[in-house]
């Protein structure tokens, strides 16, 4: 039986509501057809383009355009887009909008992204910020999470994530921390407060959804941080660091069944463990070929037995 | 051929289609294939393949195997190993896409390859064209029947990369080179369009419409000579010289393909889209993309700076028409289609995407223009009385 007369039994058996029946027959047969997916990529694709594009001429034929030009006509399209975004949009919610049109998400995300070229633009010609141009990361931060939790949206969600990042990198650079351990402590700190902010408003209940998109950027961080303090001298410190941050996100990742998360603290925590073991232990080729194949293996073993654990019936 | 039976099958991808498509799953699916978690067969697939290579590594150390032509023969009897113990689990385990298994015939396949290289390079001393010609077809025969014995896509790919390798050993001519690979393409895509066309189970039909839909791309790819020449990877945003391009093909043969590139995503955009093909529709767009990315080096036009903004805004102008329209239209559907997303995968997608869009986001830096700085306001002349440096 193929899934069409599956159905069709089921639906004669009393197991499908005829409502049930008729939607996925619909699905199937392709009499139903969603087109969600590819308009959202086309918009999220416009957008960049565009972006990219104002970006390109700008650099190119900004003595053609003139400042006026183009900073008016910057400063024009934000406001009309952020503007339009505030009288159509839906009113604010601690919960998921789900109502919510996505072109107002796009159009939001397009404004919030062209106010980041409008701000490089004033930098670079009227020093806007001087030397404290970081400054401008923390304020564009501020705003875009400010609109990513007023609007409901994800892609600014990501553009205030990515400027705060740039912020950390050179705020730790003017306390004087220099070298490769400002970048390092610049990614825990920030690793830590992503995820912090993450965990409080989840239970603060405000926007419990965007968690997700915290704990998967802020881990990142905070994996790659300690693997680079491997080879620092504070090896010890950075090794317990890594022991217990894999426990604690792959915990987390069984815990709430979001699978991406073991595989980074497997991957990253055989990583590291591998880097101090073939460094310090293993010195010729084939205790490190050994190595290689006794670990895989015991990675492998271990995997399915979480895969049994985990139930293997419930697929994705 | 095919390991799994097409029952099986289909009755994991109803399991599935049911919980992306339902809120609740009560309906009895039986399911007699041992499978894993997306991310765990990930992590399963890429430790196996590591286990097996760190293997090959230690059994050449323990045994001082360094000869090339001893480690091709080593190869080939890996190759046979894996694949056995690749079929055994399967068989015995019921392993179905659980990593594992994927990863021993990857293995097996690099082996082949590799292994049948170092042969044929022993056996033929004509110069190393020969064996790489041979290595090649081997890989791309074994991948296509590992493709139709297990269902991977990737290795259709690989078959279809493998035979373009060859080919490029085979024929010196660019011309002949592509016009072979059109012939193999074609093939494909008329047998998979076939199979596809009569198929039962829709589990096998949405396959052979991936790998009919594969074939396409890569029929595309063939065709259009500013995409797969290469050049457009080494300078992506200069004005190639397209010329360079045009001077290795006849001038029939150059405009053919350009009328071709036009070609294959409208037809197959419209064929996709009425018989509701998703796969083929997905393809068929990007296509329209790379048509019209190509555009302007094909006609040797240079490119210009607002030449993304024209593109962005021609996709933003059809997502929002095609949008108003469904919404318009009578149910929010029109002949069926609807801008309403049906399965949770959907919505999954989007999320993947802005999450992703955090390591893609622009980092705005102090614009660095091509053209001087015009600096307004006074900052000190380069020469003269006014001060030469500016700053005091």
């Amino acid at each position: 039986m193929n899934a069409l007369q599956i159905l069709e039994d089921w639906k004669t058996k009393g197991v499908l509501r005829p409502e049930q029946y008729e939607l996925l027959t619909a699905i199937l047969t392709g009499q139903r057809f969603s087109l969600y997916r590819e308009i959202e990529i086309f918009l999220y694709l416009g957008v960049i383009a565009v972006v990219g594009g104002v970006g390109w001429t700008i650099k190119d034929y900004f003595v053609n355009l003139g400042d006026f030009a183009i900073i008016s006509g910057l400063t024009l399209f934000l406001f009309a887009s952020i503007g339009y975004c505030f009288l159509k949009g839906n009113s604010y919610t601690t919960d998921q909008d789900t109502s919510s049109d996505s072109l107002l998400n796009y159009l939001l995300y397009l404004g919030c992204l062209l106010y980041g070229v409008e701000m490089s633009y004033l930098q670079w010609r009227y020093s806007l910020f001087g030397a404290q141009w970081d400054y401008h990361f923390f304020l564009s931060a501020f705003l875009f999470f400010g609109l990513a939790y007023r609007f409901d949206n994800r892609f600014v969600l990501s553009l205030g994530i990515s400027s705060l990042s740039a912020w950390f990198g050179f705020r730790l650079n003017r306390w004087g921390i220099d070298g490769i351990e400002t970048y390092r402590l610049s990614a825990i700190g920030y690793g830590f407060i992503l995820i912090g902010i993450g965990f409080l408003t989840h239970l603060s209940k405000i926007k419990m959804h965007f968690l997700n998109t915290y704990i998967q950027v802020g881990s990142h961080f905070l994996f790659i941080a300690c693997l680079s303090g491997l080879g620092s001298s504070f090896i010890l410190l950075y090794t317990v660091f890594l022991i217990i941050l894999c426990f604690g996100i792959g915990s987390y990742g069984v815990q709430t069944r979001q699978f991406s998360f073991v595989l980074y603290s497997i991957v990253y925590g055989y990583i590291g463990m591998s880097y101090l073991l073939l460094t310090h232990l293993f010195q010729n080729t084939g205790a490190i070929l050994l190595y290689c194949v006794l670990s895989s293996l015991l990675v492998i073993a271990g995997s399915v037995t979480l895969s049994k654990r985990l139930g293997e019936e419930e697929g994705l | 051929m095919r390991i799994y039976s097409p029952e099986v099958e289909e009755q994991l991808f109803l399991f599935h289609f049911l919980k992306d498509t339902l809120n609740e799953v009560s309906t009895p699916v039986p399911l007699s294939l041992k499978r894993c978690r997306f991310w765990i067969r990930i992590l399963l697939f890429l430790f196996t393949l590591g286990f097996c290579i760190a293997c090959m590594g230690f059994i050449c150390f323990v045994f001082d195997i360094h000869h090339e032509f001893a480690i091709a023969k080593l190869s080939l009897l890996l190759a046979m190993i894996s694949f056995i113990a690749a079929e055994y689990q399967i068989q015995n385990h019921r392993l179905y896409r659980y990593g594992i298994e994927e990863a021993l015939i990857v293995f097996a396949l690099g082996c082949l390859t590799f292994g049948s290289y170092g042969l044929f390079d022993h056996f033929i001393h004509e110069g190393w064209k020969n064996a790489s010609l041979w290595a090649s077809l081997i890989s791309s025969i074994a991948s296509y029947g590992a493709y139709r014995r297990y269902g991977y896509h990737y290795l259709l790919i690989w078959s279809f990369i493998a035979s373009a390798l060859m080919l490029g050993d085979l024929f010196h001519n660019p011309s002949l080179q592509r016009i072979g690979l059109l012939g193999i393409f074609t093939t494909h895509l008329i047998f998979f369009f076939y199979k596809q066309n009569h198929e039962t189970w829709i589990r096998l039909k949405q396959e052979w419409e991936v790998s009919a839909t594969l074939s396409v791309f890569a029929l595309y790819l063939t065709v259009n000579l500013q995409l797969s020449t290469f050049q457009l990877w080494r300078s992506p945003f200069s004005d190639f010289n397209s010329l360079s391009i045009h001077s290795l093909f006849p001038t029939s043969f150059y405009w053919m393909s350009y009328a071709l590139i036009w070609i294959i995503p409208i037809v197959s955009f419209n064929y996709s889209l009425r018989h509701r093909l998703r796969a083929w529709l997905d393809i068929s767009l990007i296509l329209f993309l790379l048509t019209i990315v190509t555009n302007k080096p094909y006609l040797g036009i240079e490119r210009k700076p607002w030449d993304p903004i024209l593109l962005g805004v021609i996709l933003i102008t059809v997502a929002v028409l095609v949008k108003r329209w469904l919404r318009k239209s009578p149910q929010d559907k029109w002949i069926g289609l609807t801008s309403d997303p049906e399965m949770k995968s959907d919505k999954r997608l989007l999320d993947a995407v802005a999450t992703a869009s955090t390591v893609l986001n622009p980092i705005p830096s102090p614009i660095s223009p091509t053209t001087p700085n015009p600096t307004p306001g006074f900052k000190g002349g380069n020469s003269g009385g006014g001060g030469a440096s500016g700053t005091y």
